[in-house]
């Protein structure tokens, strides 16, 4: 059943000038200049992500880290920032930690977590040490009595050899034989005067000769055998003795130096064991210790990174905590997977790749462990496995160091498997509100780790109260931005801009970002002339000057109209034709230009063609603003009959793509302009959408859209008569401009408020829209009256027509 | 090469005699800085025994290694080939310790007998150099024992480098008979060859150690002083010092018994 029809009421007036835009007026602002003014922590605005914040940076429960969602992302920084390392302040400070060489597998470097502050003192004391025993160890295997030791049991080897070969050689000589060393080894044969018996010489001799000599070769040969076969022993015996005398020496020369180091440790059993384990492997090692280290100072190179061969004895200070006081608070502009969860280094040596335990560097999480690590959510989504590695190492609740290569599985290179380290850290994580919610719908395990949603509201509601406080947070904001102060008046139209940012009378923005922006680009204008303070003209001046740096295409557009490219009336009447008002958004910068909506209709089958949607340059909302049109026709009018009407509507000259439903009044009031065939006034530009029953719907943009349209009148000439229809709940919104206010109030202009369809008719037509009368008709010379005898009429047409289509022949 | 009384010694060549049992890398190397030293060129000549290898065709020439577990036959074809693989190999090492030093290199193959020591290939100013193998068992055998007994009773100037020889500064240390004047001459101009000083001993100070004080750098050692006829004894006495030694004057009569003055 159709809702009864809303009564008719008189054509709206203007709006008074004082709702045209609210004012923050300076005389309540209870300061001159904001140098007067002490700092306020934006957060005091923030109860909601301060609270979560808060809570999200003192429980320790797993999974309980934080995402801060808004549109200021500096200021949030800052607010984040500051909040969390006053909190960090009065954390404990947390381990340093450090990788030690493991000598049993140096593949798999050992993390070893310190008291904070003595990573440094460890890695110093065993540099120390190692600068010693690069020092000591040479010195004693070089030592008088080393080499004597060395050469004593080397002699008693080759000595060992020697007689054994010169009593071999002494029993050869007395039968006429000679042992002769080849360069392969060893053979027997006669000689005679110095020389090797020939062949043919040999063959001369008697029978009796030759046979003594066979014999005496063949006994000798089992004695060589012999002899060769005690080599081996013999050498194994030397390399015993050797190597007895090697760790003996190694003992004296470095047990004092790790003694020394280990007494700076006493309270650290871990340091302790380390360092018996250097001293282990100092003994056991030297032979390849010393191999490495002639090596080394033949090619000029050691170990991965230097130091060879006792670089092995360093200590790597992965995080150490030594200048810090609390908790960290850290945050990577640039989280790679390297930069979060750290990374092993290679050096080039010889064409080869080489590392060991020095070369593994710390990443964010590491630094943050047992803090705060601040990150961008979309830099982390946007860096490969950086997203993923970071879920795993909170699910894990340790670090591993993982390379990009290696996940690729690209190649099966030999590199290093530092420990894991185990973490404990709060993660808050920066984005902006469609990636948190994204990330809710479609990353199962996002919730899992991210359970606290710290929301920032972008806007501040706007009391005398919150100005003053307002005025805090400017003052705030220019010293942060190291501007000059700002007087009384300058405050108040900052605040006044912040409203309009807000496209909110009676709200205030919180993108601090905007107004820091603002703050320096007017201390700018007051610097170039020379003053102390910033003062309103130089806040009007920076708005203006950034409006003037945007504007181009606003421009470009307006001048289309005026030079009638673009058709659009600022005087007269047109049947079926209304000016509409839409707002674009170029980089921030919004700005509203009028736009002509025409309807034409005829007898038809009920279909109202929205053009844009049949050519697909229409959205889907503003698809639903125009369907909503068809329900109000078909529930206001000729309710006795089927609704006979064919009706197109377009945006003309619209080449883009058109969206939203703040037209849909508009394209309302040109449809029942054509259908009651009554003029609509071109003087008069009308936003707003509509629902079924006539009501008129709040839009945004309003204040821009007045603007656009009072441009174009300016620059033609005001008449007087020009004004903008908007809804009736978008007053609230007004924050227009200087210009546009005094037009108003000099009666030059005017905004006309409208709650229903029929106020808005009448004041675009000057004819009233009418009401249904006990009888049940609108009253005669109304647009509701016209427009239902045109659908009648439409009715009977159609009707006849059909009668005549479908009569027999 | 001037006469060894000449204060102006000169060598045109240090000859390094090579065989089949080689000398270390460091002790080569100390024949190539003495090349050096003296403006010397660098020569080497690896000695093949052409009568081993005309035996090796007997049925009674067989093989022994230390990494073998028994003899193995032997031919003057794998001999000769034997030969060749480590004259190459020497040739080599040779040639990179001279490269790195900026010595000119000669080297040649010969075939010769022990007792000839090579000196067909020597000539008149070549400084001979020989080089103690590293492995011991090596010194008291052929060829090493026959260059050893020829070195005592060659009629010019040796360099012997014994296997763990060291450089170091320190005097020249001459150990010479009283009437080695020509010896003298030559120590003198080594000591002012080489920038150090000149400490005179007697021959029988090479069987002691030296004294704290005097850690020697060479030793110039009269060829008549009292040296062992047996190889590994004369290589034992020459080893001591680690130090290279000069060998100079008039040969030693084959078989000569050592002269048994012993003041120092």
């Amino acid at each position: 059943m159709e809702q009864k029809t809303p009564p008719s009421s008189p054509m709206p007036g203007p709006l008074p000038v004082q709702q045209l835009a609210r004012r923050c007026d300076a005389s309540t602002l209870s300061f001159a200049s904001t140098a007067e003014l002490a700092d306020v922590d934006i957060m005091t605005t923030q109860e909601r992500a301060r609270s979560a914040l808060e809570f999200g940076a003192d429980v320790s429960a797993q999974g309980f880290n934080v995402f801060v969602v808004g549109s200021s992302r500096e200021s949030m920084d800052d607010a984040v920032k500051a909040l969390l390392k006053a909190r960090a302040g009065t954390c404990p400070t947390p381990d340093d930690w450090v990788y030690l060489n493991s000598f049993a597998a140096p593949h798999r470097p050992i993390a070893l977590d310190l008291p904070p502050g003595r990573a440094p003192a460890f890695h110093d004391a065993s540099h120390n040490l190692v600068e010693d025993l690069q020092v000591a160890i040479p010195a004693a295997f070089e030592s008088e009595e080393y080499q004597a030791r060395r050469t004593s049991i080397e002699q008693a080897f080759s000595q060992k050899q020697e007689n054994a070969f010169k009593g071999l050689q002494d029993k050869a000589s007395a039968k006429g034989i000679a042992v002769i060393r080849t360069p392969v080894g060893f053979t027997l044969a006669p000689i005679k005067d110095g020389e090797v018996l020939k062949p043919e010489i040999f063959s001369k001799l008697t029978d009796g000769e030759q046979a003594h000599i066979r014999s005496a070769i063949e006994e000798l040969e089992k004695e060589l055998e012999t002899a060769l076969r005690s080599i081996p022993g013999w050498d194994k015996e030397r390399r015993a003795e050797v190597r007895r005398l090697n760790q003996e020496t190694m003992g004296n020369a470095v047990g004092h130096l790790i003694e020394e180091t280990i007494a700076h440790f006493t309270d650290l059993p871990k340091v302790q064991e380390h360092l018996e384990r250097v001293r282990q492997d100092l003994v056991e090692n030297i032979g390849a210790l010393l191999a490495q280290q002639q090596a080394g100072e033949a090619n000029g190179n050691g170990t991965a990174a230097g130091n060879a061969p006792f670089g092995r004895y360093e200590v790597n200070v992965f995080v150490t905590r030594a200048q810090q006081d609390g908790a960290p608070v850290v945050e990577e502009l640039h989280p790679t997977l390297a930069n979060l969860v750290g990374r092993v280094e290679h050096i080039a040596r010889q064409g080869v790749l080489a590392t060991d335990f020095r070369l593994i560097k710390p990443g964010a999480l590491h630094r943050a462990n047992g803090g705060y690590l601040l990150l961008d959510a979309r830099a982390v989504l946007s860096e490969p496995f950086a997203w993923v590695a970071l879920k795993r190492a909170l699910k894990a609740r340790e670090i591993r160091i993982e390379n990009a290569v290696d996940l690729l599985s690209l190649t099966s290179t030999i590199t290093l498997q530092p420990d894991p380290i185990p973490l404990n850290v709060k993660v808050v994580l920066f984005g902006e509100r469609v990636l948190y919610y994204l990330l809710s719908a479609f990353d199962p395990e996002f919730r899992e780790h991210f359970k606290v949603l710290a929301d920032f509201d972008a806007e501040l509601e706007r009391t005398d109260a919150t100005e003053a406080a307002y005025a805090s947070l400017i003052a705030t904001v220019a010293r942060a931005k190291a501007v000059r102060p700002l007087d009384r008046d300058a405050v108040a139209r900052v605040i006044d801009r912040s409203a309009r940012m807000a496209g909110d009378a009676e709200k205030l923005t919180l993108v601090v970002d905007q107004i820091g922006d603002l703050l320096v680009e007017a201390d700018f204008f007051a610097r170039q002339e020379g003053k102390d303070a910033i003062g309103p003209d130089h806040v009007a001046r920076a708005v203006d000057q950034q409006i003037f740096r945007m504007s181009r295409i606003r421009e470009r557009m307006q001048e289309a109209i005026l030079r009638q490219i673009a058709l659009i009336d600022t005087a007269g009447v047109a049947t079926g034709q209304v000016n509409g008002l839409s707002v674009a958004e170029l980089a921030g910068f919004m700005f509203g230009r009028p736009s002509r909506i025409t309807a034409r209709v005829a007898p038809g089958s009920g279909r109202l063609v929205d053009i844009e949607r049949e050519v697909e340059l229409g959205g889907p909302i503003h698809s639903k603003g125009v369907l909503i049109l068809s329900g109000f026709l078909s529930g206001r009018y000729a309710l006795d009959a089927p609704i006979s009407l064919a009706a197109s509507l377009v945006f003309e000259q619209s080449y883009g793509g058109v969206e939203g439903d703040s037209a849909s009044a508009a394209e309302l009031f040109a449809l029942l302009s054509a259908l009651a065939d009554v003029p609509i006034r071109q003087d008069l530009a009308v936003t707003g959408s509509v629902n079924q029953h006539g009501a008129v719907q709040a839009i945004g943009g309003v204040n821009e859209k007045i603007e656009g349209f009072f441009d174009i009148c300016a620059a033609r000439g005001l008449t007087g008569t020009q004004g903008v229809l908007i809804p009736a709940a978008n007053v609230q919104h007004l924050m227009l401009r200087d210009d546009v206010v005094a037009a108003c109030r000099d009666g030059r202009f005017a905004v006309y408020p409208m709650s229903t369809i029929d106020k808005g008719i009448a004041l675009l037509t000057g004819v009233p829209a009418g009401t249904r009368g006990e009888d049940g008709a609108f009253s005669e010379n109304t647009v509701n009256r016209r427009v239902e005898d045109r659908l009648r009429g439409f009715a009977e047409a159609r009707r006849a027509f059909t009668a005549n289509e479908t009569r027999p022949q | 090469m001037t006469m060894p009384g000449s204060e102006d010694l000169h060598f045109r060549r240090v000859v390094i005699r090579l065989q089949g049992a080689a000398g270390s890398t460091r002790s080569l190397e100390i024949v190539a800085r003495f090349a050096k030293l003296f403006g010397s060129g660098l020569s080497g000549i690896f000695l093949e025994d052409p009568s081993l290898i005309e035996w090796s065709a007997s049925p009674m020439a067989r093989h022994f290694s230390r990494v073998s577990a028994g003899p193995s036959s032997v031919s003057p074809e794998t001999l000769s080939q034997d030969f060749a693989a480590a004259a190459a190999i020497a040739k080599k090492r040779l040639l990179r310790i001279a490269g790195a030093l900026g010595l000119p290199l000669d080297f040649t193959v010969a075939a010769a007998d022990w007792p000839a020591f090579g000196a067909a290939a020597l000539q008149p100013s070549d400084l001979p150099a020989v080089v103690e193998p590293a492995d011991p068992s090596a010194r008291p055998s052929y060829p090493f024992a026959a260059i050893l007994r020829a070195m005592t009773q060659a009629d010019r100037p040796v360099l012997y480098v014994p296997h763990g020889a060291v450089e170091r500064p320190g005097p020249i240390v001459s150990m010479l008979r009283e009437d080695d004047e020509a010896g003298r001459a030559v120590a003198r101009h080594i000591a002012r060859r080489t920038g150090e000083e000149l400490v005179a001993r007697t021959e029988a100070a090479l069987s002691r150690p030296a004294a704290d004080d005097v850690r020697e750098r060479l030793i110039v050692l009269s060829r008549q002083a009292a040296l062992p006829s047996d190889a590994a004894a004369l290589c034992a006495l020459l080893s001591a010092r680690r130090v290279p030694v000069f060998i100079v004057g008039a040969p030693r009569k084959p078989n000569a018994p050592p002269a048994d003055e012993r003041t120092d």
